[in-house]
């Protein structure tokens, strides 16, 4: 057997997906002998075109084509706003199809071969093996920049409570939620699936008292995460804005998507000439923020803000406040400043 | 005032009395064989901790085993590497682990670097720490038990919870203070490789070069053989005494860089080699250095 043969043998009696052959996902000519004859038309990543997995999986693919991994329309709605509508135009032509969109997932990224980030990829999962999830090599890989890093505590400071308990990704974050319910969502914000902590943990079932006061007391006002994140955390723009050096950083803030509730924020990398290279002024840059509300991966049960209240309300630790704005930043930065009041005692 | 001198001299008594006992509560080996571990997975008193990242654990594991990631025993806390979480930290993280003071632990890890075998000696303090005394260390650890072809599992394995609360001792870890009060008066061991120590090389962590003055050189990698098992127990004596002398009473601290592979000499010579007074320096070499005036030797 060729030595670098990179399906594992033992896998092609088992697994179905080989019972017709590699042809039946990679096409080419299984006929012919000559390398370059076999490899005519051979398709390298066969689930870029989804209808190949959709052969068998029809509703799974369908629904994946609308899904926001494979869309990426998340991003193109976060900054659209700042666009005029001629902008936006150019934007998607310029920009978002030719950028934004490489970074789609398709079914084998997650399932067979590990995308490339970056121009690297970390191969096969499990040699051609079609995983169901593998999240240390698949979802760790992609969201490697943040998240993943700051969830195993690989950035310092305690890893996230949840993988302290030995949870993966993908339990919280459910099949539905990637493979979408056939619902085009324009922003993660709106897919019903996201994972929400009151779903595990209930408000009014803590088994103290004072944990009890502390939520009520709250609720509505403060993001779960506004406490409970434990740790360092980085802001997209410490390694793409080239602004600032990387390094941990945890903001406090109003949330952009609803002014009533604090909640952490992390710094994005839109500066004023992003897209000037695109010919893009974005006549509307003042009106979005320059911090998103950001679900937090660090999570602790216990941190210096459940220890102490005046933590917030007397030290106000790592609050955004107009002297730590980004400079040069959009106006709409300065609606996101909260100032939490002292108690009285 | 004659009756406060007795109460004193009574307690005093009780003490030195019971010192001697103090090491002898244990019911398993301080370090455990892959056979004896095979032979006890049905023990009802066994819990066994995998200290491996949760991606890792979930590859294979020791039948029965917990997952319990070494990230939650030792982390970054105001700068420094491997810092000791607090006490309610470390009771909620037994507490899910569903561990009682009467259990036996076997703590296992990843043994491929140097640094990663020496989180399990890490995790075994903490746990004595917080008053834990059947606490063992598998030799050779995970690697040794793959190796072997002992069976794994891929069951997530949960234990209902425990409500842990700690008996913790004061006397297991140092801190700059006690050093700074004793020195002179402490058998320094440095635990960090050779050129680390000489000053040659230091870690970036680290602001400055070189050693506590007094300081014995004693590398971690000299307490293990090639495959990452434990040396014997009359190599680990003769080395440990080279450096630490015979008196088992003697005040020893221990300390590397970061904390990271100070508890392995600390764990053996305390409960291998029975010297009864061993503290790791847990802000080790990282928190020493950061003061300019702190003594420096190269």
């Amino acid at each position: 057997m060729y030595k670098g043969y990179v399906v594992d043998k033992a896998l092609l009696d088992k697994d179905p997906h080989f019972k017709a052959g590699c042809i039946l996902c990679h096409a080419g000519n299984d006929g012919e002998l000559s390398k370059e004859k076999a490899h005519l038309r051979m398709l390298k990543k066969p689930s870029d075109n989804l209808r190949s997995c959709g052969v068998c999986h029809k509703k799974t693919a369908a629904n994946y084509a609308k899904s926001l991994h494979y869309t990426t329309i998340g991003q193109r709605t976060g900054v659209m706003p700042r666009f005029s509508e001629a902008e936006l135009k150019t934007f998607d032509e310029k920009v978002f199809e030719k950028s934004c969109r490489s970074c789609h997932a398709s079914c084998g990224d997650c399932h067979v071969k590990g995308a490339p980030v970056g121009g690297i990829s970390i191969g096969l999962v499990a040699k051609h093996k079609f995983v169901k999830k593998d999240e240390g090599k698949t979802c760790a890989f992609c969201h490697g920049g943040r998240v993943y890093p700051e969830y195993t505590g690989d950035y310092g400071g305690a890893p996230d409570v949840h993988y302290q308990k030995g949870m993966l990704c993908m339990d919280c974050h459910k099949k539905a939620e990637f493979h979408g319910d056939g619902t085009a969502y324009k922003s993660k914000n709106e897919v019903p699936q996201r994972p929400a902590c009151k779903s595990c943990h209930p408000q009014g079932k803590e088994a103290k008292k004072e944990t009890q006061v502390a939520h009520s007391l709250h609720d509505g006002k403060v993001s779960c995460y506004g406490c409970h994140s434990g740790s360092a955390y980085r802001n997209c723009n410490d390694c793409h804005g080239g602004h600032a050096a990387a390094g941990p950083g945890m903001i406090l803030g109003r949330s952009p998507r609803d002014r009533k509730v604090l909640t952490t924020l992390r710094l994005i990398p839109t500066v004023r000439d992003t897209f000037a290279p695109a010919g893009i002024k974005m006549e509307h840059f003042d009106a979005v923020p320059n911090y998103w509300d950001t679900p937090a991966h660090n999570i602790k049960k216990r941190t210096e803000r459940t220890r102490k209240c005046d933590v917030c309300h007397v030290d106000r630790k790592n609050f955004l406040t107009k002297e730590t704005l980004i400079k040069n930043g959009a106006k709409a930065n300065e609606e996101l400043i909260f100032v939490p009041k002292a108690i009285a005692r | 005032m004659k009756r406060n001198l007795l109460l004193r001299f009574v307690i005093l008594a009780s003490f030195i009395i019971l010192l001697p006992t103090a090491g002898l509560a244990r019911d398993i080996a301080p370090i455990v064989s892959t056979d004896w571990l095979l032979a006890n997975l049905k023990n009802p008193k066994l819990v066994i901790l995998d200290i491996r990242r949760v991606e890792d654990y979930r590859e294979g594991h020791i039948p029965g085993a917990l997952n319990a990631f070494y990230g939650a025993w030792a982390y970054m806390k105001d700068g420094l590497y491997a810092s000791l979480p607090e006490k309610d930290e470390i009771d909620d993280t037994i507490s899910y682990m569903g561990i009682h003071f009467d259990q036996w632990v076997v703590v296992t890890g990843c043994m491929d670097t140097p640094r990663l075998s020496y989180q399990s000696a890490r995790v075994a303090c903490t746990l004595q720490y917080a008053g834990i005394e059947n606490v063992a260390l598998l030799d050779g650890g995970m690697n040794k038990w793959i190796a072997e072809k002992k069976p794994l599992s891929k069951k997530i394995e949960r234990r209902p919870a425990s409500k842990f609360k700690g008996k913790y001792t004061s006397e297991k870890f140092a801190d700059k203070h006690y050093i700074e009060e004793r020195m002179g008066k402490l058998i320094l061991l440095d635990l960090r490789e050779r050129e680390f120590f000489t000053g040659e090389k230091k870690m970036d962590c680290v602001p400055m070069r070189g050693h506590i003055p007094g300081a014995f050189n004693m590398p971690t990698s000299c307490a293990f053989n090639e495959d990452r098992t434990f040396k014997t127990k009359e190599e680990l004596r003769a080395i440990a005494e080279e450096a630490a002398g015979k008196d088992l009473n003697a005040a020893i601290v221990t300390y590397c860089d970061a904390g990271q592979c100070c508890p392995t000499w600390s764990y053996l010579l305390m409960e291998v080699l029975g010297y009864k007074n061993v503290r790791l320096y847990v802000g080790s070499m990282q928190e020493w250095m950061q003061d300019p005036r702190a003594p420096v030797e190269r």
